[in-house]
């Protein structure tokens, strides 16, 4: 009986190993934390796709997942700050945009271990990645097509106005990505006739200051405005500045669409925040099961191609039908 | 303190045994059915399993395939609708216009003319920068469409965005069919990726797209596809590169998957691409019905192997307890309780087992008191049989110890006779009788102070008869050497022997060391390796005299001597050469 006894033991020992040792394995689940850093309202949809695709990738928010986001609207000093709390809090994961927060996500998350996801930034002319295929350090992201968007940009605006000689190129003084934006925009303009005035300004005053001066006396060099990728023309008082412009002087806008009420630009180029947020969601879950940010290839934004019929109709030009059919989105 | 008896060295209970026999064999009967049913189970899930995986396979090639033909589709129905052949340049930029704001995944569109010259080109992205990037495949593109109905293209990688693309391509023809020129596509596959990933595979499957090369053209992880992963090295992908496809496809099979983890995948190539759509599911969710099953086959076999150990315990105690009342019964028998029965109930053996010990032990019973009658019987006759023979030795004693007075008597008579007469011949004479009944005495009181009466201590014996004459004859310059071993002889044996001894030693006293002469007297008795015994009297003296024959000697010593040495039946040899040596032998 005694044997039995020690067999039934031994059996019960087994059974009782077979379901406690699942329990014993399973590891406590963990939560990431992640930092977003906004530097421009502009693409705050970024971070909305981002936290969208993360849920529908299972990971719950507040209990898999937790976000800290920050946003800065273009203020190079409390963005280095954020970022630097972002390190010292050791988060496991930072989400920069634009291109100059991403940039300084690179520097400052350098050597923490943390990985940075960039979004909406442009690669081309910027010491972001050291290869598309093969990003490198310890970042990883979404590429904005800047210098392929500003090129694209002026095609239309020529396929608008044809006969456009003179355009007007406003942007944000000492932005990283306008040389390498210029750089592709010249040749194309030289190849078709078209001249260029840069307007590099600080902010938004001194954009309308400069565009005061360039009317002074009655001229106006400019027959249309082209936006180009950068962050003074996508923030408000910016928009506001160039559109009173347009609207004064009768000169159409093209690239980015309008921000506020006045309807002065005819067509945009751009790429879907909410989009590219997603795909950034992506990469990040990729980092999270453990591959390196800089072996992550970086994946590129599509664009997509905004018509505005009603400016179009302000300031009296039809838009060519191949362009109505072309574009993704018609605003009547 | 005993030893401590181990577990190991006692022998298995009955009841134990018979218990875990009923068990183990429970056990291995369910063993082997559920290993039967368990296997089954596993053939018919692994069966479904492969044909569900095939079917997803189908379905997301379907899918895929669907994506390159709807783009086809698109680009046959454009020109179905417009005419293309006979339209003006701006009209065909429309045309190309509206194809690409209407398919986003149309990168580049292109119309050539009949002789292959590219007309228009519209692109989603700048038409400055897309011009710097070669059309890779638009010649082949070109030259396949004059004879197909359409042309799809190796897959390539778009250098600006690392993307996959591939070029498809129709022919423009007039109403009679003459071709007329060609519309090329530049698809971007990167749209394909959600597509795939929308494949109904499992939750927790995957499906990705394969081209002919094996490289990776469509994952839900698009960062593989972007570092231009080829995947070889699975075993499916493998199969479909080398061309190594059945005709369901790429048959579902456990291999490690593009995750590195075990998983169920099938492939299918697809109809009109150099393709093919794997399907993966990980391993333990696609056995999760084998899991299932198998963890309730554990579940039921533990409880039908309880039941089964209860069952096992109860019948063993039952089978086995009137065994063990048995077992009682014979040890309280064995302790001595004889008159004892066992009481058997159970089954007709049992009980028949029973009855059979009953009635042996009433036999044995019955045979023990009968044995007992008997040794009481034979212990009685002992007891008076060793009274008896008490009895007898106390007057056998009595009677030696009578005979040696007696002797003692006559020889002090004769000693008494001797100290009247005068003639030292009738003195010597009377001595020597003397000394002949002393022997014999010394036989009578060895006989009556031993426990054996079979025989004496015949050495211990003639030793005595030696320096019993010593003594009497007053020898002091004589020296007695005694050598003889324990030879045990019975009394007929014994006085020869003595009175032999008796007679040659006195003969040496008289004869063999005249004058005072010194010398020595040896006694020599063994016992010989065939079993009979060697007497031995010499001395070193003067010697018989030379030409005597002692057998033919007229002395009663010497007479007495040979007739004795008859007696035993033994033989007498005499050595001349140093002293006297007398040696008789005769059987013991």
């Amino acid at each position: 009986m005694r044997v039995i006894r020690r067999g039934g033991a031994l059996v019960m020992t087994w059974i009782l190993m077979l379901f406690l040792l699942p329990l014993n394995c399973a590891k406590a689940p963990k939560t990431y934390r992640v930092g977003i850093l906004s530097g421009l309202d502009f693409f705050l949809e970024t971070e909305t796709g981002f936290r969208q695709k993360l849920s529908e990738l299972g990971y719950k928010e507040g209990t898999d997942i937790v976000y800290e986001l920050h946003r800065t609207n273009f203020d190079p000093g409390t963005e280095r700050e954020v970022l630097q709390r972002y390190c010292e809090q050791k988060v496991d994961l930072i989400l920069a945009f634009p291109t100059e927060v991403a940039l300084q996500a690179k520097q400052v998350a350098r050597g923490s271990g943390i990985p940075v996801v960039f979004a909406n930034a442009i690669i081309e002319g910027a010491d972001l990645v050291e290869d598309i295929r093969e990003p490198g350090g310890n970042v990883t992201g979404v590429r904005f097509p800047g210098p392929d968007i500003a090129v694209k940009r002026l095609e239309i605006l020529r396929t608008i106005l044809p006969h456009v000689t003179r355009i007007l190129v406003p942007y944000q003084q000492g932005y990283p990505t306008i040389e390498s934006q210029l750089e592709m925009l010249r040749p194309v303009a030289e190849s078709v006739g078209i001249t260029f005035t840069f307007i590099a300004a600080n902010d938004a005053a001194d954009l309308s200051d400069q565009l005061s001066k360039l009317t002074e006396g009655g001229n106006n060099l400019a027959q249309a405005i082209l936006i180009i990728p950068e962050p003074l023309l996508v923030s408000n008082e910016g928009f506001a500045a160039i559109s009173a412009f347009a609207a004064k002087q009768k000169i159409p806008i093209g690239g980015a669409l309008s921000i506020g009420d006045e309807r002065v630009s005819l067509f945009g180029v751009a790429i879907d925040n909410a989009a590219v947020g997603r795909q950034a969601a992506v990469l990040a879950d990729k980092i999270f099961h453990g591959v390196p940010a800089g072996t992550i290839p970086v994946v590129s934004a599509e664009t997509y191609i905004q018509v505005d019929v009603v400016a179009a109709r302000q300031f009296g030009v039809e838009i060519p039908n191949g362009l109505l059919k072309q574009a993704d989105a018609i605003l009547r | 303190m005993p030893p401590r008896k181990t577990h190991e060295n006692s022998p298995r209970s009955l009841s134990a045994t018979l218990a875990l026999v009923f068990v183990g064999f429970c056990c291995l009967v369910l063993v082997i059915l559920g290993a039967v049913q368990l296997y089954t189970n596993i053939r018919l899930v692994q069966e479904s399993i492969a044909d569900r995986q095939q079917l997803i396979g189908r379905k997301a090639a379907e899918t895929v395939q669907r994506f390159v033909d709807d783009k086809l589709h698109t680009l046959r129905t454009a020109l179905w609708i417009t005419d293309a052949q006979t339209m003006g340049i701006g009209d065909q930029e429309a045309l190309l216009q509206s194809l690409s704001g209407l398919e986003n995944s149309f990168k580049r569109l292109f119309i050539f003319d009949p002789n292959d010259r590219e007309i228009v080109t519209v692109s989603r992205r700048s038409q400055a920068i897309e011009e710097r990037r070669a059309c890779r495949y638009c010649p082949d593109a070109l030259r396949a469409v004059r004879s197909a109905q359409h042309y799809t293209s190796s897959v390539y990688i778009d250098s600006t965005t690392n993307e996959p693309a591939i070029l498809i391509g129709v022919p423009i023809t007039d109403a009679y069919g003459v071709h007329q020129g060609s519309l090329i596509a530049e698809v971007n596959l990167k749209f394909m990726w959600e597509v795939v990933e929308r494949i109904p595979s499992d939750d927790q499957g995957v499906a990705y797209v394969v081209d002919n090369t094996g490289a990776l053209i469509a994952f839900g992880d698009p960062a593989r596809v972007l570092r231009g992963d080829n995947v070889r090295y699975i075993e499916l992908v493998e199969d479909f590169v080398s061309g190594r496809i059945q005709s369901g496809g790429l048959r579902a099979r456990l291999y490690r998957g593009i995750s590195g983890d075990w998983v169920i995948g099938a492939g299918t190539p697809l109809e009109s691409l150099d393709w093919a759509v794997i399907v993966e599911i990980p391993v333990l969710e696609a056995s999760q019905g084998i899991i299932q099953r198998t963890i309730i086959s554990i579940v039921v076999f533990l409880i039908l192997a309880g039941f089964a150990a209860f069952l096992g315990v109860r019948l063993a105690r039952r089978l086995s307890e009137p065994i063990v009342r048995l077992m009682d019964t014979a040890g309280r028998i064995a302790g001595g309780e004889r008159a004892i029965r066992a009481d058997i109930t159970g089954t007709r053996e049992i009980v028949a087992l029973g009855e059979a010990f009953n009635s042996m032990t009433s036999q044995l019973d019955a045979t023990m008191s009968s044995l007992e009658q008997q040794i009481e019987e034979v212990k009685e006759k002992e007891s008076a049989l060793r009274k008896s023979l008490s009895e007898k030795e106390a007057l056998l004693r009595e009677i030696h110890h009578r005979v040696k007075n007696n002797l003692q008597v006559i020889s002090s008579l004769l000693h008494m006779q001797s100290a009247q007469s005068d003639d030292p011949r009738v003195r010597s004479v009377l001595a020597e009788s003397e000394h002949r009944l002393r022997t014999m005495a010394l036989v009578h009181e060895a006989l009556y102070r031993t426990d054996n009466f079979a025989g004496i201590d015949v050495g211990a014996h003639l030793r005595r008869t030696l320096e019993e004459l010593m003594r009497s004859y007053a020898r002091t310059d004589l020296a007695a050497r005694v050598e003889v071993e324990k030879v045990d002889l019975p009394i007929d044996t014994a006085i020869p022997c003595g009175l032999i001894v008796n007679e040659l030693v006195t003969n040496t006293l008289k004869y063999a060391f005249p004058e005072k002469r010194k010398g020595t007297i040896t006694l020599k008795l063994s016992r010989e390796v065939d079993g009979s015994v060697e007497l031995i009297v010499q001395d070193d003296g003067i010697g018989f005299p030379a030409g005597v024959d002692f057998r033919t000697l007229k002395s009663m010593g010497m007479t007495i001597v040979t007739s004795l040495v008859d007696q035993l039946s033994g033989t007498i040899t005499m050595d001349n050469a140093l002293g006297t040596t007398f040696r008789i032998r005769f059987p013991s």
